[in-house]
């Protein structure tokens, strides 16, 4: 016994038996998490839809539709009316790193909401990108022109020292407004408002 | 057996001892302190005051609870004054007091006296100290204002607010970064902030804004050969030099050269920062390197970082390389 | 049973303050008190299990691949508290999950199944893997809390300065973590001193 323990053959056989047992470890926790972790990254999504979405009867996540490679999420009434849509954009211009947006367009081409999936901005400056005060500023706009940061034009109160930031997020909101109005038929206000004439 | 003695830096061969050197530097930063107040009101007064009080007793404290004796004669050396004085003009004009606060602790107790103490430090405290609160308040330190009156008109004791006579604006430097980035053009020559960037006339930092009170002090500093004239010669000639390079290939979206060079920190950086002797080569040739190390680093943090100043930043990262220099410009001694 | 593989792993032998081991995530993490905290507790759970079993393990495994066996062992470990973390406190693995797979590496892990674990019994290998990962997570969670208390005004996202505070960023960017932590490991040492002194 002590000979075969000195001996290569015992080396290779302890490493060999450890490896399959942790192997076989790690596929059981593997297969018991699995769903429940696919599952936490769908509510995180969620989340973010529900976010810049109104108010839905239908399950946008799964029931997306691809145009020009990009995901949209279509949030449906009751009876299957588009009100608004959702599209991720992500944004290189930020000051460290990439940005990844959800932006809600309503079906009149207004900005819905604006959420921040993830970044990797300055703590204490461009980070505050993330706070409700800063993204509530861009409901509600349907003109590309105003979505710029007041320095450039627009009507975006900037982050105070974090312009590059503040920029990233507009560029982002008005990228995601030209490619629905871009790619779908929307009503527009006007129409809607003569429509809301009309009834009164 | 014999046992060497070392001499520990300043290795100062001037004609000068240590306390004629400070009292010169001193005078040759006055005419730009007596600006910044003339030009932001007695707030800069009480600044510069309250930073120097808290530098210097704060290395008075320190160096009091390490040696344990001499404390009579430590407090009268007011140590670190030159370094509170400069970390206020490189600083905006008005800003929460709390801000020089931490800016001189950081300069006093990290940057000096944790490497050892004045004449151990290995990077310019009052750069340091700028640097700390510049990245930790930079919300704060993007916001500068142009007075629109000085000190001899509304000459009250205005030292706890903002000054109402006062817009704030963006530097000449920093609003020329906003343009580029937002897609603008810059004009080519900016011939009509000339004058005012000579006089001092625009927002900026306090000690900043007149290049012409600095270069009295510079002159001062060159006729009494306290500093090497070698540093500022050299980053100021490398910083031109490349400034007209970027400039003339990139016309439209680089600054002009004689503006580039009138605003910002450059002057005060390489007259008064980069010729901190404890923080500088020691040698003629190695002090050739340090400045144009200084000044292309200026201009290149300039141009390409997302910073529109770069002299701070410049003059850090070749502190981090004097001993290097200093180790390869060594002059062979006679018979070695 | 040995109490002083205890209280040296948290005291004398100090992972971080002491044999300044696990550096890279101790500075990377320590941006909030609840990472610093999560962090400590991973990796002192990590440790534990690894050190049981390599105490039991360690007659069998030949000299010549220990090091190896170890590893299939501490990084098996670390893939079931990620997955874990991932499925059932899914947003602080969102903070920490860059982090969590790097404690395969950290040095205090294997450190203390080479030096101790391995030539121990069980009981006394547990008691100093609970000792070596308090002591990390205490390390951690004062690094960690200095940090926020400065750089955000607050410990655990309760904000503990008063209002008129003004967030000093820099102690939650990087350039922060460096001074914190040299300042602190000062300060240790100087308590560490005057103990001792006023023992003898």
């Amino acid at each position: 016994m002590k000979d075969f323990m000195n001996s290569k053959y015992y080396m290779v056989l302890s490493v060999t038996v450890i490896a399959l047992v942790v192997g076989v470890i790690l596929s059981f926790v593997n297969m018991k998490t699995k769903d429940r972790i696919v599952e936490m990254y769908r509510q995180d999504f969620v989340k973010g839809l529900d976010q810049v979405l109104p108010a839905y009867a239908n399950d946008p996540y799964s029931e997306f539709i691809t145009v020009d490679n990009q995901s949209v999420y279509e949030a449906k009434t009751a009876d299957n009316k588009t009100i608004a849509y959702a599209v991720q954009i992500i944004s290189s211009k930020g000051y460290n790193g990439l940005i990844t947006y959800l932006v809600g367009i309503s079906n009149v081409g207004k900005v819905e909401g604006v959420f921040v999936v993830q970044h990797t901005e300055t703590p204490g400056l461009g980070a505050k990108i993330i706070q409700e005060k800063f993204l509530t500023t861009f409901e509600g706009i349907a003109d590309p022109v105003e979505l710029k940061i007041k320095k450039d034009g627009g009507v975006i109160d900037q982050i105070s020292g974090a312009t590059y930031s503040s920029r990233a997020t507009s560029q982002a909101v008005a990228e995601a407004l030209s490619f629905i109005t871009g790619n779908f038929k929307l009503t527009s206000s006007s129409e809607l408002n003569s429509v809301n004439n009309g009834d009164l | 057996m014999s046992s060497f003695l070392m001499k520990l830096p300043p290795h100062q061969h001037g004609k000068y001892e240590t306390k004629y050197t400070f009292f010169i530097l001193s005078a040759a930063m006055l005419p730009a302190i007596l600006f910044s107040i003339f030009y932001y009101g007695y707030r800069m007064l009480f600044a510069y005051i309250l930073t120097m009080g808290v530098c210097s007793f704060t290395e008075w404290v320190y160096e009091s609870i390490k040696y344990k004796k001499d404390y009579l004669e430590r407090f009268l050396e007011f140590k670190g004054s030159v370094t509170a004085a400069l970390i206020v003009m490189t600083l905006p004009p008005i800003l929460p007091y709390y801000v020089y606060v931490v800016a001189a602790l950081i300069a006093s107790i990290i940057a000096k006296q944790l490497f050892g103490g004045f004449g151990r430090n290995v990077y310019n405290p009052a750069i340091t100290g700028r640097i700390a609160v510049l990245v930790g308040y930079s919300s704060l330190m993007s916001t500068f204002y142009l007075p629109t009156s000085n000190i001899l008109e509304n000459g009250l004791f205005n030292i706890t607010t903002v000054p109402i006579d006062a817009i704030s604006m963006a530097t000449t430097l920093t609003a020329a970064k906003e343009t580029v980035a937002s897609g603008g053009t810059l004009p080519i020559l900016m011939t009509d902030t000339w004058l005012p960037s000579f006089l001092g006339f625009i927002p900026g930092a306090a000690g900043e804004v007149s290049a012409l009170a600095l270069l009295i002090g510079g002159a001062l500093i060159l006729i009494t050969r306290i500093g090497a004239w070698r540093i500022p010669f050299a980053c100021l000639t490398t910083f031109l030099v490349l400034a007209t390079v970027f400039w003339y290939f990139n016309q439209g979206y680089v600054l002009d050269p004689i503006t580039q060079v009138l605003s910002g920190g450059i002057i005060l950086g390489s007259f008064f920062m980069a010729t901190d002797f404890v923080t500088s080569p020691l040698y003629s040739k190695g002090k050739i390197i340090f400045g144009i190390g200084c000044g292309a680093l200026a201009i290149m943090i300039r141009i390409f970082s997302s910073y529109p100043e770069g002299i701070g930043f410049s003059i850090l990262l070749m502190n981090s390389l004097v001993p290097l220099i200093d180790r390869y410009t060594k002059p062979r001694s006679f018979g070695g | 049973m040995k109490i002083k593989a205890f209280t040296n792993g948290v005291f004398k032998d100090n992972a971080v303050f002491r044999q300044f081991l696990g550096l890279c995530p101790t500075l990377a993490v320590t941006s909030a008190a609840i990472n610093g905290l999560a962090l400590g507790l991973a990796t002192t759970a990590v440790l534990l299990c690894s050190n049981m079993i390599i105490s039991l393990l360690a007659k069998y495994i030949p000299k010549s691949v220990r090091i190896p066996s170890y590893i299939l062992v501490i990084a098996s470990l670390v893939t079931v508290v990620d997955l874990l973390m991932n499925a059932y406190v899914h947003d602080l693995h969102k903070v920490l999950g860059l982090f969590i797979p790097l404690i395969v590496v950290n040095c205090i892990v294997l450190g203390r199944a080479e030096i101790f674990a391995s030539k121990n019994n069980v009981l006394d290998s547990m008691l100093d893997a609970l000792g070596s990962g308090l002591g990390f997570t205490l390390a951690l969670l004062l690094l960690a809390s200095v940090r926020e208390l400065f750089g955000e005004g607050s410990i655990f996202g309760v904000r503990i300065m008063p209002e008129a505070y003004n967030p000093f960023v820099l102690f939650i960017m990087p350039a922060g973590a460096f001074i914190t932590l040299g300042l602190l490991i000062g300060m240790v040492n100087m308590i560490l001193n005057l103990a001792k002194k006023a023992r003898s």
